[in-house]
């Protein structure tokens, strides 16, 4: 009997499961440790942010049905691999903490210091990243540390919060202040070093045998300084002046991720706020069918089999205990219909995340496509560039060291 | 018989090749002719580079009238700032075009929308970040930039410098030249005309005033 009534009261609790309101709090928020005196020019470290690795796993590339259960949409990864960073790099330079920070392409190099990622999950709810910082020296600051955050509603509530503050900033708050603390553990005379190092490896690239000996490779792969060029030596100021060149291709890289996350700023936010609400709705929908189903299913297997303890000629007894069941089996049949209903919720709410995403993409491809083309176009010119510059390089460095002809 | 003759006439050619003299102009320590890349790689095939500006073509070990090694070397500096010099203007037509793209959407958001205005100010990434950057890359840097003034392309005031006496900016140095092109790529009014002034007052500093 005892069974029977447990069988029911599971019955009312599987039904009644979806009427528990899950309360989320706001939260708490991070900021980025601001810069409190003014950081010497010499010790201003640049930061290269690359394009993040999509994160989209080699063997489900084909696999459709796997990505849209993990809920990664590859065009919309792409796209996040340029726009992610861009919000890092709106974060680092707001703290006023850093020299450049640029968001660039892989291919560059020779910067203070480079930041690399992974995206390990990013939609409207949640974003989870693994990040990596190393200095041009080769010293590893952050090693594929995992970054994430549930969204803070707060930024969705409307498009002006959701200007003011990304949804996903304790993240980006986060990885600055860390940078923040794996630079102040080095010494001043190490940031100054790293600032040669980063000029001296690029003047290496390019100029390698007017610049050789400067640096020292340990077996680590660390390089030291070993020694500084001089000032006036006519190699550093021809160096100079493409290390500029360098720096302006890297700036126009930088404007167009500028470009193209402007241009995706509006419909990125509006993608994310509104695939939140549909996952919200999917991930409620398929718990709340889990709970009822299994409730359900529960109740009706314990009023089938559970075993009556009425005495054979207790009628009365009888009576109660087939009404029991019954309720027992009517209201876990319920139960799992209902769970089943849920499911089918959960199904339509899905649906709805894939066409946000669907439509995010379609709109995304476009700038994908155009910023893409513009920074191909970009760095095989300066690709050329480089490369006959160092063939006029060498020839100078051969010119000036001829043997001295003989009297 | 036949097939053996054939091996060794084969053998014969491959040694020879091997004899083969380089050539003068190729050290071998010289980075190869597709280095694994400075800053910058060679992209996939597609698309195109952008055609690169026509340079003087530059001398393999000094040319011409040039007959001593000083020569010759001044002539290969030439080359250089030559190819410097076109890559600037490359570059400067780019970045007119990335900023003339911005201004028309920036305008076009603009009247789109009655509070789109602020969206620049208000936006992550907005251009007041970008300034920040500049300045500190470039103040980092102007000392390593101090040689190069002559080889300079110029900007042009094309987007938007005011009509109140603006320098040509012929004779910018790596700071000025950025604060120049921030001035040209702003387009909100206030902050052009502050970033114009700020122009104006670092030209007429680092000329001695």
């Amino acid at each position: 009997m005892k069974i029977l009534v447990i069988a029911v009261a599971l019955s009312f609790v599987a039904l009644l499961s979806g009427c528990v309101v899950k309360e989320t709090r706001p939260l708490a928020k991070l900021e980025a440790v601001q810069a409190k005196v003014q950081i010497p020019e010499a010790e201003l470290l640049d930061v290269a942010l690359r394009h993040l690795d999509a994160g989209v796993p080699a063997e489900l590339i084909d696999e459709e049905e796997a990505l849209d259960k993990k809920r990664i949409y590859p065009d919309v990864r792409v796209a996040e691999s340029r726009l992610l960073p861009m919000r890092l790099r709106t974060t680092l330079e707001a703290s006023g903490q850093w020299g450049a920070v640029r968001v660039v392409p892989e291919a560059v190099q020779f910067v203070d210091v480079v930041v690399t990622g992974r995206i390990i999950e990013s939609t409207g709810s949640r974003l989870e990243l693994a990040i990596t910082a190393i200095d041009a020296s080769g010293r590893v600051w952050i090693k594929d540390r995992l970054y994430a955050s549930d969204a803070d509603l707060g930024s969705y509530k409307t498009d002006a919060s959701l200007r003011a503050r990304d949804p996903f900033q304790n993240v980006y708050a986060q990885i600055a202040n860390d940078l923040v603390t794996a630079r102040d553990a080095l010494t001043s005379a190490e940031k100054r070093e790293l600032r040669h190092i980063a000029q001296l490896r690029f003047a290496q690239d390019l100029d390698p045998r007017s610049f050789e000996g400067y640096l020292q490779r340990s077996s680590d792969g660390r390089y030291r300084l070993t020694r500084l060029p001089a000032d006036n030596d006519p190699a550093v100021v021809r160096i100079a002046k493409i290390r500029e060149r360098d720096a302006t291709v890297i700036d126009t890289l930088d404007g167009y991720t500028q470009e193209f996350s402007d241009k995706l700023f509006d419909p990125y936010g509006s993608f994310r706020r509104t695939s939140r609400e549909a996952i919200e709705r999917e991930d409620k929908a398929r718990a709340q069918a889990m709970t009822r189903t299994a409730l359900g299913a529960a109740a009706v297997l314990g009023s089938i089999f559970a075993s009556s303890n009425c005495a054979s000629t207790d009628y009365n007894c009888r009576r109660i205990d087939s009404a029991v069941r019954t309720a027992g089996a009517v209201g876990g049949v319920a139960a799992v219909m209902s769970g089943i209903q849920k499911f089918s919720d959960a199904k339509v709410a899905a649906q709805e995340v894939k066409e946000l995403a669907s439509s995010f993409s379609s709109e995304a491809a476009v700038q994908t496509v155009e910023v893409e083309g513009r920074t191909l176009k970009l760095t095989g010119t300066a690709e050329e560039q480089y490369r006959e510059w160092r063939r006029l390089l060498a020839a100078i460095y051969r010119e000036e060291n001829l043997p001295a002809p003989n009297p | 018989m036949m097939r053996a003759r054939f091996f060794g006439v084969a053998a014969l050619t491959l040694t020879l090749a091997a004899c083969a003299t380089p050539p003068v102009d190729q050290p071998p320590s010289l980075p190869s002719p597709t280095p694994p890349s400075s800053s910058i790689p060679a992209p996939p095939s597609l698309p195109a580079p952008i055609p690169p500006a026509p340079s003087s073509p530059a001398p393999e070990s000094g040319s011409g009238e040039a007959t001593t090694a000083d020569e010759r070397r001044d002539v290969l500096d030439k080359s250089l700032d030559d190819s410097l010099g076109e890559f600037d203007k490359t570059l400067e037509e780019e970045q007119r075009r990335t900023a003339a793209e911005r201004d028309t959407r920036t305008a076009t958001d603009s009247s789109g929308a009655g509070e789109g205005g602020g969206r620049a100010a208000a936006e992550p990434g907005s251009r007041e970040g970008d300034l920040r950057s500049e300045r500190g890359m470039a103040a980092g840097r102007a000392d390593n930039n101090a040689g190069d003034r002559q080889d300079r392309g110029t900007v042009s005031g094309g987007s938007g410098a005011p009509n109140r006496g603006v320098e040509s900016g012929d004779d910018d140095d790596i700071v000025a030249r950025r604060l120049r092109r921030a001035a040209e790529q702003e387009t909100d009014p206030e902050l052009k005309e502050k970033l114009w002034k700020e122009y104006q007052d670092y030209k007429r500093n680092s000329k001695g005033g």
